[in-house]
């Protein structure tokens, strides 16, 4: 294809983790995505530490006060306090932790049941290609939010239900697009040389199918982790997510949502924080997906 | 001569059904393949030619089990593919091989060339991280590639060798027989014929069978022994390299040959008899001779009765009512 290719193609084979480094400092966009993605991790995880208040701490004289750049606010509540005088950035710092997790692990959920559906379905066809395609015309009828509504309220409020229900009901969206990969995929020849070498189906479908297709699903899922968050505020907000003492960032924001003519800051520092993460994923996502593409690696 | 044939297909068929919506009554078959029988000697190369759609790649799908034949019997080497366990068939596999037409779908883009060639090693053998990698650099040498393409992706190269990959990927397990579907049509000119001489230089040094696919006669005529001319789904005449060009006995066969251009001017004394009109719809075939809308010849019994392939010559089969002979050509 490119001459300078063929030039160092000689080279040898480099541990795949400081290969993945190399190519990672080499695109801007993913070294800013590994930035965000690995700040936000820390802070999530160092939050005790790094949190100036207690989050759930009420302060009912300093309600609705302004963030220190404003008229009115102080150094104390770098970002303002709230309705019941709690302090937004502490908030925020413990509510990436809830957040991070429930988006992320539901993702990683949905994206595991999903792609192995699509993978298995696309391949072999037949009849449990038709009962998995029919369940999954039938999980899309349903609400999204009405069905995450229902099993929790059969199961019960709580954080890992949270993650498994939001898991569940999101697989179907992985499984078709990546079924509808396979199924153009199956027919190349290179799936052909393979059945005909007699390599295994399970080979075929691991070794052939699922490095060929997990770049589209990258580009879902990393897109998909900011509605998860946004719907675990959702289902929050109608008390059937996170239970209070917890905090996330779904539920700061639509916590201040009342307050958004009168005290802006209360739910645009967690949406700021929702997009910021959101990006840096979607950025760590792209860079992710083109380093799988050989032919984009230069 | 008297040894018993490395390939023996008897009677193969294979339809696929053609039927739009589901609520149709009446189902309409495509038959790709339609009663194809034929035998193949151990070391022999058989070329088979015709139109694009005639159903020559079907057949070579056929054989290596890439698609399950509606009907008919493959025996090789006197033993039925289709009758045996899945888990024997997928052993048995490792015999037979095929070689793609188009050499940018017939190799994973994710993989490189090394676990390509390694990977019917992979399936069959198991064999130690270094005896694997020598393996794969004597393939690579085998086929022509430089050795310092190991670690590399298959986009990194041109159709010729990717070509080649496929080719090292197919004779890896030394297989008996290999299915060439039309190994050469995808590639450049100047490509080809370097190709095509590797193929029959692998062929004699690993005493390899053939069954070369492909839609002209010039590449068939370069590596075959036997050649197979196919119209519609079936064989219409089978014989020797030498007797096809000379004496072909088919009209379609002699619409073939005279398809094929003459470089010297001085030399195209003969009136062209070019093929007119196009391959009929295969899922309406027409009655009697599938060839007789576009035959010359044709009288009236060859819309009526299909005709028999029977052997006309010694080793010369042939599908045709109204056989040429010597006396219609010169």
């Amino acid at each position: 294809m490119s001459r300078s290719l063929s030039m160092h193609g000689t080279a040898k084979k480099n541990s795949k983790m400081k290969r993945w480094m190399k190519l990672l400092f080499r695109s801007k966009t993913g070294t800013v995505g590994l930035f965000i993605v690995v700040s936000i991790v820390l802070v999530a995880i160092l939050a005790p530490w790094l949190a100036p208040h207690e989050p759930q701490t009420i302060d009912p004289v300093n309600t609705h006060k302004p963030p220190m750049w404003m008229e009115g606010g102080d150094r104390s509540n770098i970002l303002g306090t709230d309705n019941l005088g709690r302090d937004i950035l502490s908030r925020i710092i413990y509510g990436s932790q809830v957040s991070l997790l429930v988006g992320i692990s539901s993702v990683v959920l949905a994206g595991v049941i999903g792609v192995l559906v699509g993978l298995f379905t696309g391949y072999f066809g037949g009849f449990l290609d038709t009962f998995f395609m029919r369940l999954a015309d039938s999980f899309l009828a349903i609400p999204n939010i009405l069905l995450a509504l229902v099993m929790l309220g059969v199961f019960g409020p709580g954080l890992l239900t949270l993650i498994l229900v939001l898991g569940v009901t999101n697989w179907v969206q992985y499984a078709r697009i990546i079924r509808s990969e396979v199924l153009s995929i199956k027919e190349r020849d290179f799936i052909r040389a393979a059945k005909s070498i007699g390599v295994k189906h399970r080979h075929i479908i691991f070794s052939h199918l699922y490095p060929n297709v997990i770049s589209s699903f990258i580009v879902v899922a990393t897109l998909s982790v900011a509605s998860t968050i946004i719907l675990e505020s959702s289902l929050s907000f109608l008390g059937l997510g996170i239970q209070p003492p917890q905090v996330s960032w779904g539920t700061i924001l639509s916590d201040g949502r009342d307050y958004l003519a009168t005290s802006w800051w209360l739910a645009t520092f967690p949406g700021l924080a929702i997009t910021i993460s959101v990006l840096g994923i979607i950025f760590l996502g792209d860079w992710l997906r083109d380093i799988l593409d050989p032919r984009t690696v230069k | 001569m008297s040894q018993n044939p490395l390939l023996e297909v008897r009677g193969l068929k294979k339809s696929f059904d053609v039927t739009k919506g589901f609520l149709k009554k009446e189902k309409h078959y495509l038959y790709a393949v339609n009663d194809v029988s034929f035998t193949l000697k151990k070391g022999e190369v058989l070329g088979i030619v015709g139109e694009s759609g005639c159903g020559k790649s079907t057949l070579g799908n056929l054989i290596v089990h890439l698609h399950e034949p509606t009907a008919g019997e493959i025996l090789f080497e006197g033993i039925s593919l289709l009758d045996l366990p899945a888990e024997q068939l997928r052993r048995r596999r490792a015999d037979i091989q095929i070689i793609f037409q188009d050499p940018f779908s017939s190799l994973n883009p994710r993989k490189r060339v090394f676990d390509i060639i390694a990977e019917p090693l992979r399936t069959h053998l198991a064999l130690s991280k270094a005896e694997l990698k020598q393996d794969v650099l004597h393939l690579m040498e085998l086929v022509g590639l430089n050795r310092s393409y190991l670690y590399r992706y298959p986009h990194e190269f041109s159709g010729g060798q990717r070509q080649r990959v496929g080719i090292a990927r197919a004779i890896a397990l030394r297989p008996k027989l290999i299915i060439c579907d039309e190994p050469v049509s995808a590639l450049d000119v100047s490509i080809q014929s370097q190709i095509l001489n590797l193929l029959k230089k692998l062929q004699k040094e690993l005493q390899l069978t053939y069954l070369f696919i492909a839609h002209g006669l010039p590449a068939v005529k370069h590596v075959s022994d036997r050649i197979a001319v196919m119209y519609l789904g079936k064989i219409v005449e089978l014989t020797t390299k030498e007797k096809l060009f000379m004496n072909p006995m088919h009209p379609y066969t002699e619409g073939l040959l005279s398809a094929i251009p003459i470089p010297d001017p001085t030399e195209r004394k003969e009136q062209r008899k070019l093929l007119e009109g196009d391959i009929p719809d295969p899922v309406n075939p027409p009655a009697g001779c599938k060839f007789h809308p576009r035959c010359p010849y044709k009288t009236e019994i060859c819309s009526r009765i299909e005709p028999e392939f029977t052997e006309k010559e010694v080793g010369h089969f042939v599908a045709c009512h109204h056989p040429l002979g010597k006396e219609n050509k010169e």
